[in-house]
């Protein structure tokens, strides 16, 4: 396995979007509603990295948020270990991948870590106000919604960067790096 | 034909492996994990508050002279007021002790205040916390209580050298000892998920059928936990029920909505760690000094 210079632009692109959100939910927060949009992290670095460099990635953007989360050590990492996994096991019928495929998955799992995160909430404090349901839906409508955005930016955004750095963005597919 | 699939499987193989053997992983790793990119982390949380900061600082020099003026003004007739009201509070401090005195009351602990900037609020469905901007180096320790000018802020749950986690009295993590105006009764605070584009809310429970919400009621602290001092404000009662019981009842609490948008908060450290953190270390003793 030769050395990958990809994952640690990968990286990078996925710190500044876990900050990004960060400083959006700190704005919103005199607002009572929150948007989460970690689903794009997972995407380009399952589609496209060898598994090595894939668990390098996904590994370090998993912990660097779990640190600032309230949530147990490892569990973002799983969330993303897990979304890679899935994305790999269907990775064979994509076919070519379009940026409208890319946007899709993130779409998905996006809604797949809300779904986590609130499971997570409820197994923590199973004491709840209505207030919790109400919040949670508008929440998940908001997110997924902002998601599609952020995700065509963050996909545009990581090839910008790739760029950036003297790489190109149609890496070889996992099978042919290996 | 059979290797073929068995590669295919491979890198599937490979994360599902790493993912058993991080859960399986002793607890010290995962501390340890969490500990380093927190570290690694900190700097830019801090380097964001301080642009902030910053960005406040040259916003503030937009303004003219005519606006300094009147600020100054203004600040000064605060001070005045606050220089006559702490008069006051002195006058009834030493009244409270001297009464605390004649029935021999346990004193009360004392806290000193650890002022801290707002880093980063974080307030989702799922939990609602801020970070600060002090930490371990300022004497600051989990457990401790954290208030502002409209009252109770909530309670430091994590510390890093240089930042803390604050969690809200508006999380449903959050309980509280507290007691309903100037009823001795001992109550339960906790805090409640707040719903979109609403102001924090609460909920107390335990409140004794003899109190109405047509007496205007205000929940405040307790000195039951030691974590905060009495009578410092929580929120307002809005609604009570009886519960099923009949014995007591339960109330929904309306928190200051300046919670949901904090800047600057106050850490209440207690007064014993701050002694022994003040205190010099004392020289050696000369028989501690003599060897065998």
């Amino acid at each position: 396995m030769k050395l990958d210079r990809y994952w640690l632009v990968l990286v990078a692109a996925n710190l500044v979007l876990l900050a990004l959100g960060a400083m959006v939910n700190d704005g919103l927060a005199g607002w009572s509603v929150s948007v989460f949009f970690i689903g794009p992290c997972v995407v380009w670095p399952a589609l496209r990295l060898s598994p090595g460099w894939l668990l390098l990635c996904l590994g370090i953007s998993g912990l660097a948020g779990d640190a600032a989360l309230p949530t147990p050590p490892g569990f973002l990492l799983s969330l993303f270990l897990l979304g890679a996994i899935f994305i790999l096991a269907i990775r064979t019928r994509l076919g070519r991948i379009r940026r409208t495929q890319q946007i899709g998955l993130a779409w998905l799992l996006n809604a797949a870590y809300f779904a986590a995160f609130t499971g997570w909430a409820v197994s923590r404090h199973p004491v709840f106000g209505p207030a919790f349901f109400e919040r949670v839906a508008v929440d998940f409508g908001l997110s997924q919604i902002v998601v599609l955005p952020v995700a065509l930016w963050f996909f545009d955004f990581q090839e910008s960067a790739l760029a950036f750095a003297g790489l190109t963005a149609a890496t070889p597919r996992a099978e042919e790096a290996c | 034909m059979a290797s073929t699939r068995a590669s295919r499987f491979r890198p599937l193989l490979v994360l599902a492996l790493f993912l058993a053997a991080w859960w399986l992983a002793p607890v010290a790793v995962h501390s340890f994990s969490r500990a380093s990119f927190s570290l690694f982390e900190a700097p830019v949380g801090l380097a964001y508050s301080k642009l902030k900061d910053l960005q406040d600082y040259w916003s503030l020099r937009d303004h003219g002279l005519n606006d300094l003026i009147e600020a100054g003004r203004d600040a000064t007739r605060q001070a005045n007021a606050a220089t006559l009201q702490v008069q006051q509070d002195a006058a009834l401090r030493d009244d409270n002790d001297r009464l605390a005195a004649l029935l021999q009351m346990p004193p009360e602990p004392g806290f000193r205040y650890v002022f801290a900037r707002v880093i980063r609020r974080d307030e989702t469905a799922w939990w609602q916390e801020i970070v600060i901007r002090q930490g371990r180096s300022a004497g600051l320790e989990a457990g401790q209580g954290v208030v502002f000018s409209g009252g109770v802020v909530g309670r430091i749950v994590r510390v890093d050298e240089f930042s803390a986690v604050v969690e809200l009295a508006s999380s449903p993590a959050f309980r509280v000892d507290a007691n309903i105006g100037i009823d001795p009764t001992p109550v339960i605070f906790q805090g409640l998920t707040t719903a979109p584009f609403s102001p924090p809310r609460g909920e107390v429970r335990n409140v004794p059928p003899s109190l109405t919400t047509g007496d205007k009621l205000r929940v405040v602290t307790s000195n039951l936990g030691g974590v905060f001092p009495s009578g410092l404000p929580v929120g307002e009662v809005s609604r009570l029920i009886l519960g099923d019981d009949g014995l007591f009842q339960t109330g929904s609490v309306n928190l200051d909505p300046r919670l949901a948008d904090l800047h600057e908060v106050a850490v209440l450290v207690p007064n014993t760690s701050a002694l022994a953190s003040a205190l010099p270390a004392l020289p050696p003793t000369k028989s501690s000094a003599v060897q065998p």
